[in-house]
């Protein structure tokens, strides 16, 4: 179906983007209220749960080499429930989707710009993400490789910069509060992880697929070492109880940033960063939704899908999240819930376990 | 069929092949009507002067020599008069009178080709209307009466001028000659350079009319036999009446209809079309061209100068450092500015804001509108610069410097900022490498980037940036992406993007674009020789 080939490293890179560009800006704040000081200990639990998306995505992938998440559902669960849960999972990657539209409008808006509607950033980021999944796969990918590199950049900078404001005695006593605690925390930080489920979409684009687990899981680990620097960093110059009061703990860090005077004021670097990671994230479920309706509809074509799904995406956009609170409301609350502990984890998790009970009735009827 | 327009006529008639590849250059006159050449030269000429009638540039040189009558034709001023005095001596004087009476008159032709034609170049072709076409070739040709045979004598000196340093691409290390408008020139300038029997050429006749002749060059293990086919394929895909430029061919040629950025690179350096044929590119010539097209090109290519490979490459890496801030500031300073004053004030530092607050208070207009003026009035200057003639050039810089620059900002018109800013901007766009296409193409997303940033701020910008990566990466040229090897990305070839890595290191050829031998060097880095003891010599 999708005509480009991507390299593995194209689709860890592609990972990372679609998970950091948006988990570092609000996981710390979340975190923080939950269990203050000891933030940073969810992203480690939480990269346990992302492994497992991984790894389980993976191997089903290699049950079924060549065919997407959605095309191998039916030949698990059999025709009319796997195409059910098919066309489930296409409406979770479209109304994502829509979430992050949403919330990347409405970041913008309480950051830089708060005279400017929200639908102005829904529109203008949806319709250039409808211009680059209309390029092609490879396209954008590759548009990505340029992207990540100022990212981490950008991040790397947000982490250390703001050194002169921290005092790491904040960051103790190391684990203090109830695992209970940290373990519903965890679940919050491991849905972002968990959208390593996307890479079910991208395996049978791939080239080759010899190193893609371990890709996959660098791409987990490497994510929790970042959130948790960045938990750090936010507790290091907060303090665990006023981090979890700020409404964007991060971009507060930027403007904290002042080195001799000289380098001052890189809110700028925060919404540059916003914008970029999120171009690709929006491509990514964009891409994601289309292929799934596609699939799942049973089409052999996706591109004359795109233009409908958009205007889709853009009207769910508009519809859904009132607010900075209900948005805050949503991710501590609902996410988790709605992604890790469903589509992301259990549901994957339980394709694995029907795939292992039955090979052998499988391979009879083959 | 359509397809190999310009080949495939010459398989159908092995003969003339085979006589053409031992004498003269491969040329392959367009698929055509076939008449013989008679053996009456009264017949001959009767067809060539009603072909030619009206055209008062055309020479007919009638003359004898001994008793047999002979016709000569070619084009007034494209053939050297030295050659064709030296033809005419041959054959009126030299030839002995027995000659004529000795050898049948049918083999006339080819025993004067053998004995008495002091030419490095001959074909010898027996279809009229390929002679006729021969003739509007800058060629000369020889009838013989009695002879069904007509000779083709290459004595073709185009009008040129003389050889004249780069205009575009000016060194201050490094060759200094240039391509010329004749081919054969440019295609020597090549070949002393690059002394391999695997350079190969190959010619095609591109025009319907204007029969141009163009050149396909490459190094054949260097280059990928897929994209030299590719390039085949689409030379003789181009049907069009004239071919006047390369730039023309390259527009017929290129992958994409439309592109901001060159997707086929000009160049009029032959040390850099060397450079490119030696990295696997293949180039092609055309005839009263000075620019020679090189091809698969990446955006990379456009931020360096032959320059740079003659250079200390620690002092390279700083001067390519600061051409991709000329970039960046080319494209994005203006838009920057009247968003960062516009929408951000609170991220300039206090003193700043104050600076500029000052320097606009008196200027009655919006900063967009103020940029894109200066901006507008920045590009009619460029471009009246470019057409005006040398001696009002004076005019245009007083006009530029003193009334739109000085008198603007005293008049309160514009802000002192504003005219940095847009002066910063114009020397970037200059100071970008080798790429004039580039550097006019840029104007483009620049003007793109000053809307977005005035309309939606920061935003705006960083939309600009995303949708011109989009652009720029689903871009290729003859099919490798244009964005390698920063994206996909390959660590590998990096060696000659952000830096140079000195000659010692640049070990391999890019595998985007080379074919199977990837070994560019295998020189030992330099290294200092062992320490000796001191010399006996020294210590008497």
């Amino acid at each position: 179906m999708e005509p480009g080939k991507i390299s593995e490293r194209q689709l860890a890179f592609l990972m990372l983007t679609v998970t950091i560009s948006t988990v570092i800006f609000f996981m710390p704040q979340i975190a923080a209220r939950a269990v203050e000081q000891d933030a940073w200990l969810t992203s480690v639990i939480a990269t346990v749960w992302g492994l497992i998306v991984a790894v389980v995505i993976v191997a089903l992938a290699r049950r079924f080499p060549g065919q997407t998440f959605i095309e191998y559902l039916p030949s698990i669960l059999g025709r009319p429930l796997g195409k059910l849960v098919g066309l489930l999972y296409a409406f979770w990657f479209l109304s994502v989707g829509a979430f992050i539209i949403r919330e990347f409008g409405m970041f913008l808006n309480i950051t830089i710009m708060p005279q400017t509607p929200v639908m102005v950033f829904v529109v203008t980021i949806t319709a250039l993400a409808f211009y680059a999944v209309r390029s092609g796969l490879e396209t954008w990918a590759r548009v990505n490789e340029i992207l990540l590199p100022l990212i981490l950049l950008g991040v790397l900078m947000v982490i250390f910069l703001p050194f002169e404001h921290m005092d790491l005695r904040r960051l103790l006593p190391v684990g203090v509060h109830p695992l209970g605690t940290m373990l519903v925390s965890s679940f919050t930080s491991a849905s972002w992880r968990g959208e390593v489920l996307l890479a079910g979409m991208f395996i049978p684009a791939l080239v080759s697929t010899c190193h893609t687990s371990r890709n996959l899981a660098l791409v987990v680990i490497i994510i929790g070492v970042i959130l948790a620097a960045v938990e750090m960093a936010v507790v290091a110059v907060f303090g665990g109880v006023d981090a979890g009061q700020l409404e964007l703990p991060v971009f507060s860090l930027a403007r904290m940033i002042s080195l001799a005077r000289i380098i001052d004021r890189l809110e700028a670097i925060i919404v540059i960063m916003w914008v970029l990671g999120n171009f690709i994230k929006v491509c990514a479920f964009l891409y994601c939704s289309v292929v799934a309706t596609a699939q799942v509809l049973g089409f052999r074509e996706f591109q004359f899908l795109l233009l409908p799904v958009t205007v889709l995406v853009i009207a769910l956009a508009d519809n859904v999240l009132e607010d900075v609170a209900e948005f805050t409301d949503f991710l501590s609350n609902v996410w988790a819930g709605y992604s890790l502990l469903s589509f992301e984890m259990i549901v994957p998790l339980l394709l694995y376990l029907l795939v292992l009970v039955r090979p052998a009735e499988k391979r009879g009827a083959a | 069929m359509r397809s190999r327009k310009g080949v495939l006529p010459i398989f159908f008639r092995k003969k003339s092949l085979n006589q053409r590849a031992s004498t003269g250059p491969k040329q392959v006159p367009l698929p055509h009507d076939y008449k013989e050449i008679s053996t009456s030269l009264k017949e001959n000429e009767a067809y060539l002067r009603q072909e030619f009638a009206n055209t008062t540039d055309i020479v007919f040189r009638e003359f004898y020599m001994g008793e047999t009558r002979c016709l000569a034709v070619w084009v007034d001023g494209l053939i050297n008069s030295r050659v064709s005095h030296d033809l005419f001596r041959s054959l009126m004087l030299d030839v002995p009178p027995e000659v004529s009476r000795k050898i049948p008159s049918r083999d006339l032709a080819d025993y004067l080709n053998r004995h008495f034609l002091p030419f490095y170049s001959t074909i010898r072709v027996e279809d009229m209307v390929e002679l006729k076409r021969w003739v509007l070739m800058h060629k000369m040709i020889l009838l013989v009466d009695g002879s069904p045979v007509g000779l083709v004598l290459d004595a073709e000196t185009p009008p040129t001028r003389g050889m004249t340093e780069p205009v575009l691409e000016s060194v201050v290390t490094g060759p200094r000659d240039s391509f010329l408008e004749p081919l054969r020139i440019n295609t020597a300038l090549i070949r002393s350079r690059l002394g391999d029997i695997r350079l190969k050429s190959e010619n095609f006749i591109v025009g319907r009319r204007s029969n141009t002749l163009v050149t396909l060059m490459y190094v054949e293990d260097l280059a990928n036999p897929e994209i030299v086919e590719e390039a085949r394929q689409r030379l003789s895909r181009v049907d069009i009446d004239g071919l006047i430029d390369s730039s023309i061919l390259k527009e017929l040629i290129q992958d994409r209809r439309y592109s901001l950025f060159p997707l086929i690179k000009v160049s009029e350096r032959p040390d850099k079309v060397v450079a490119d044929l030696l990295e696997g590119r293949f180039a092609i010539v055309v005839d009263g061209s000075p620019q020679v097209l090189t091809a698969p090109t990446l955006f990379v290519e456009f931020l360096q100068t032959a320059e740079d490979y003659y250079m200390n490459p620690i002092v390279v890496w700083l001067v390519r450092l600061f051409r991709y801030l000329a970039l960046f500031v080319a494209t994005n300073l203006p838009g920057l500015y009247v968003a960062v004053t516009t929408f951000h004030q609170e991220m300039l530092p206090i003193p700043l804001v104050f600076t500029v607050a000052g320097a606009r208070e008196t200027v009655p207009f919006p900063a967009f509108i103020e940029a894109l003026s200066i901006l507008i009035t920045f590009e009619l200057l460029w471009e009246a610069g470019i057409r005006l003639p040398r001696i009002v050039g004076g005019a245009v810089n007083i006009v530029g410097a003193l009334i739109l620059g000085q008198a603007a900002v005293q008049a309160g018109l514009v802000s002192q900022a504003m005219v940095i800013v847009i002066a910063a901007t114009a020397i970037s766009n200059f100071a970008l490498g080798s790429g004039y296409e580039l550097a006019s193409g840029i104007r483009l997303v620049r003007l793109i980037n000053l809307v977005a940033g005035s309309v939606l701020g920061l935003y705006g910008i960083a939309l600009g940036f995303l949708a011109f990566m989009v652009h720029l990466t689903a871009l290729r040229s003859f099919g490798v992406p244009y964005m390698a090897p920063l994206a996909p990305l390959r660590l590998r070839e990096m060696k000659d993007v952000i830096y140079r890595a000195p000659w010692w290191d640049m070990t391999r050829r890019p595998a985007l674009i080379a074919g199977e031998d990837l070994t560019r060097s295998k020189t030992p880095p330099p290294a200092p020789p062992p320490e000796r003891p001191p010399s006996q010599s020294r210590r008497k």
